[in-house]
């Protein structure tokens, strides 16, 4: 767009009409909820209950409640946590690697992005601390901390990529809080005193903008690093280990690889629902869609190739223990959901999003309904069958620890944190912007830094 | 007379639990005293050890009074922390020649404790004429066995040591990566204060 | 001595023998107690403490326990000084006797189905004859689990013995997925104690009482080598098929044959298992050549019975 003297005040007026615009499009979902939102959030709790109820038997009687044993002495507790790592990848590569390439579709997507990978990232934590026989101890990693573990090392991260998430999720989210402080007076006295805090007296002056957009360049380049880091470190729980399966120099990339693919399956999911539910059709448009859908293709394509690297390269050699693993996963018991896994996680989802037809809105989130699903499938598999291939037969043990099936109380603990990721985002968009208000219309020329400064000086 | 026998009784049982404590502390010795007693020939063994181009050799000598005893097999053993080891490797016995003499090579390379001295005894197992007999010595010519380098050994930082001893490598990589990153994200927590500050300015 | 005056009283007296015999298994107690600790350890009076063993287990096995808990926690950390515990197993010597198995869960006061001691039937190739492996923790000096661990709770001692300390252990049962021998057992439930031990002190020589979500396993018996005794699994085994020793002393024993451990390795072709992975296990294998047992199916199934929640 080519700004003239004389056009300036004439446009800077439609500018300001579109800022209007926007604001009361973003901020009508948090007018107030509906019937069918609120039967959700109490759905989700009633689950969460059921796991907290769950947990509470495991806490009592020990692991024992659960379908894990000697062998299979990981479950879905430790797959369920690499999933969330993995989806909570996509807020780095939604909200940094695409700024720094210098995208800006992105832009009206990094918030739920960005919330998808807190949510995802707080209940990885504390699914790790559901699979603790010892969660009572769990001081004992910062009393007696033993940094050679990789444990520590994911302890670490998660930790640090918790922080970093929150804060690139906040920093963007300010001047929409303060939004929320100026309009949503008819909320609740802690509501508005909470934008109140939040808001960081934001006022749009330069100064604020100049702190805010220089803070959040300085985390985009931290978080590219820390992302690859929580998933590697999270990798090398299995790949610092001799087991056949996990004993693999390719685990780091490929595990990235099939998050970023997870998350961005993960992001097209929330923006179908927000663009439905909150009616954001003029903002999450179908040209995102067809961007997020391409993008899934490139994904899906790199992580085919780690995939091929991983399987083929092993099955080409069937060195003796990891034969026995491959032919199960290849043919045996677990062929049914590794065939799954590959082929409608994976394969047909990247084949179909190559067709023109199927980047429209709908069809690109039921594809990547099975991507999300099969990524979850992928990671049990990443998991419990390698625990239950040893080097030495599995011998004069119960018939039942030579497979793993999760007990009721592992499916309703993983459901539970499944629901929490849910009520995370669900309680989020019912209290914040879901998108980006400032960066959106950044997109559209209209700057709203520029306009603050005129604004002010104008005053 | 019914107390007067538990009077009794109890005084036998206090003597019995008196006298049980020396025998069992010198139950061996009173076993050999027994088969002394059956056996009028005392007969007693010797240890000793010779080195003779560097040819190490421990020699028991069987005598009764002067008299050397011939044809006796004696089984020599160096004592190990669980058990005995047999000096000639199949657990055979040696037998004493007209001297009364009997003799093996000391085994090559074998480790002592930390001064070298291997402890090694010569034994008789219930000979028909002179029942057992032992004799123990110690000679230093075990190979030594250093505990400081095995001390060391452990307390080498590496990956699969304690956490104290994590490698220095690890640590200053772990420290510098850490402060780096949390050095930044507590500047980004510091700005938070700053645009606060900034908008009251303004106002 | 005296008493053979008193003949007449003979047969009352004996009335009374089993009370004067436990008195006089209690001087001996005493006696054993007053003895200095070096005569203890001499290899000769191991047998004699064998059979003495018997008498112990009467009083319960809280006898032969109590000398662990002398050490700190520190000491026991560090380990026997000196020291460099090793185990050599004689395939061609087992026979599936599973009396190593029994004895180990017996002294460990550990319950089927965990076995922190196992035998396996191993098929290497279809036209080679199966043979039976004991396999304990092999204590590897490059431990794979002790690396992994997260808060200290499994390490490797000076004296090459690997243990857990389970008053650390946060139950994340790391180790038990980095062990590639699977030689790591937890604590799921509850674990069963027996009656009138449950106060006992934790001690990591004894590994035990066990505690909930946790990890054990094959510990060597450190407090049994303490005492100068050899692990259970070595004494129980009826063919004499487990080997103990001290590395430093080059010997082995299996309480009847003692052997300088570097001559039976090198003249049985002793080797390690899976030395490939470069983990370096102290517990060595002969292999099965010039069987003592022809090889024979086992005809029960063990451990069944899946625990059950307490």
């Amino acid at each position: 767009m080519e700004k003239t003297e004389i056009l300036k005040s004439e446009m800077l007026e439609k500018h300001h009409l579109r800022r209007e615009e926007m604001r009361a499009d973003v901020l009508r979902p948090l007018q107030k909820s509906g019937l069918w939102g609120n039967i959700w959030v109490a759905f989700l709790i009633a689950i969460i209950l059921i796991g907290g109820y769950a947990y509470y038997l495991q806490l009592k009687n020990g692991l024992i409640v659960t379908g894990l044993r000697d062998y299979a002495t990981w479950g879905i507790y430790i797959s369920n946590f690499v999933f969330f790592v993995a989806i909570s990848l996509v807020g780095a590569l939604i909200s940094s690697v695409l700024r720094l390439t210098n995208f800006t579709w992105y832009r009206p997507l990094t918030r739920i992005a960005e919330i998808i990978a807190v949510a995802g990232v707080i209940w990885a934590g504390l699914i790790i601390i559901v699979d603790m026989g010892r969660p009572d101890r769990i001081l004992n990693l910062f009393l007696h901390p033993r940094i050679q573990s990789p444990i520590l090392w994911d302890v670490i991260v998660v930790s640090t990529y918790l922080t970093t998430s929150v804060l690139l999720l906040y920093l963007p989210l300010i001047p929409g809080i303060a939004i929320c402080r100026n309009t949503l007076t008819n909320k609740p006295k802690w509501q508005r005193w909470m934008y109140k805090v939040l808001s960081l007296g934001w006022n749009g002056t330069e100064e604020q903008w100049k702190i805010m957009k220089r803070s959040i360049a300085i985390l985009c380049v931290v978080i590219i690093p820390l992302a690859i880091s929580i998933h590697t470190v999270t990798s090398w729980l299995f790949a610092t280990t001799l087991r056949p399966g996990w004993d693999s120099t390719n685990f780091g990339p490929y595990f990235v690889a099939g998050a970023f693919l997870a998350g961005t399956a993960c992001v097209i999911i929330g923006m179908y629902v927000f663009r439905k539910a909150y009616h954001f059709e003029k903002y999450l448009t179908d040209e995102h869609f067809g961007y997020m859908a391409k993008l899934l293709v490139f994904l899906a394509f790199v992580y085919a190739y780690f995939n091929i690297n991983e399987y083929f390269i092993p099955y080409y050699k069937m060195r003796g223990p990891e034969a026995r693993l491959l032919t199960d996963l290849f043919s045996g018991k677990f062929a049914g959901l590794y065939w799954s896994a590959q082929i409608l996680g994976m394969a047909l989802p990247a084949v179909l999003l190559m067709f023109k037809q199927m980047r429209k809105p709908l069809p690109v989130t039921l594809i990547s309904i099975p991507v999300v699903v099969f990524a979850w499938v992928k990671r049990y598999l990443i998991v419990t069958p390698i625990l239950i291939h040893p080097y030495l037969p599995i011998q004069n043990v119960p018939e039942s620890w030579k497979n793993y099936f999760p007990s009721w109380v592992e499916i309703a603990i993983v459901s539970a944190s499944l629901a929490g990721v849910l009520l995370i985002i669900t309680i989020f968009s019912r209290l914040f912007p879901m998108i980006s208000i400032w960066e959106t219309l950044e997109n559209e020329g209209i700057d709203l830094e520029e306009m603050d400064k005129l604004k002010i000086e104008k005053v | 007379m019914r107390t007067n026998f538990e009077n009794r009784l109890l005084r036998k049982l206090f003597l019995a639990v008196i006298f049980s404590i020396p025998i069992v502390l010198s139950a061996k010795t009173e076993s050999a005293k027994e088969k002394n007693n059956e056996v009028p020939v005392v007969a007693t063994m010797k240890l000793t050890f010779s080195e003779k181009d560097s040819l190490k050799i421990c020699k028991a000598t069987i005598t009764s009074g002067e008299k050397p005893l011939g044809g006796i097999s004696v089984k020599f053993y160096a004592k190990r922390f669980f058990s005995l080891l047999p000096l000639i490797p199949n657990g055979k016995a040696v037998s004493t020649n007209e001297e009364g003499e009997a003799s093996v090579k000391f085994p090559k390379e074998l480790p002592g404790d930390s001064n070298g001295s291997v402890i090694i005894i010569a034994k008789v197992d219930d000979d028909e004429h002179y029942g057992s007999l032992e004799a123990k010595d110690s000679i230093k010519w075990g190979t030594i066995i250093s505990i400081t380098s095995q001390d060391e050994e452990w307390n080498m930082r590496s990956l699969s040591a304690t956490g104290d001893k994590a490698p220095v490598y690890l640590l200053s990589a772990a420290g510098v990566i850490i402060i780096g990153v949390w050095g930044t994200l507590i500047f980004v927590i510091y700005s938070l204060f700053r645009i606060k500050k900034a908008g009251k300015i303004k106002k | 001595m005296k008493n053979e005056n008193d003949k007449s009283d003979r047969r009352k007296f004996l009335k009374f023998g089993a009370l004067a015999g436990g008195v006089v298994l209690l001087g001996s107690a005493i006696g054993k107690a007053i003895t200095p600790e070096p005569e203890k350890k001499s290899g000769e009076k191991v047998k004699v403490l064998t059979a003495d063993g018997k008498l112990m287990e009467v009083d319960g096995c809280q006898m032969k326990h109590p000398a662990a808990n002398k050490f700190t926690n520190q000491e026991m950390r560090k380990g026997i000084s000196g020291k460099k515990f090793v185990m050599v197993i004689d395939l061609a010597r087992c026979a599936n006797a599973r009396k190593c198995v029994e004895g180990c869960q017996k002294m460990h006061h550990k319950q089927a189905p965990t076995e922190w001691i196992k035998v396996k039937r191993m098929d290497d190739a279809a036209t080679l004859t199966p043979y039976w492996f004991p396999q304990p923790c092999f204590h590897c000096d490059n431990p794979p689990c002790t690396k992994v661990c997260p808060v200290d709770a499994t390490f490797k001692r000076e004296d090459g013995l690997v243990v857990i300390d389970n008053e650390r252990c946060i139950g994340c049962r790391f180790c038990m997925a980095a062990c590639p021998y699977n030689a790591r057992s937890f604590n799921w439930g509850e674990p069963i104690i027996p009656q009138g031990m449950e106060q006992e002190e934790y001690s990591i020589e004894k590994s035990f009482p066990a505690k909930k979500g946790t990890v054990e396993k094959c510990d060597f018996c450190p407090d049994m080598a303490r005492q100068g005794k050899l692990p259970d699994c070595v004494t129980e085994c009826p063919n004499g098929t487990i080997f103990f020793g001290d590395q430093n002393e080059d010997t082995v024993t299996n309480g009847e044959l003692t052997f300088r451990l570097k001559e039976l390795l090198t003249n049985r072709a002793g080797y390690r298992y899976l030395e490939e992975l470069g983990t370096e296990p102290r517990v060595y294998y002969l292999p099965p050549v010039n069987r003592d047992f022809k090889f024979e199916e086992d005809s029960k199934q063990h451990n069944t019975e899946d625990y059950k929640i307490i």
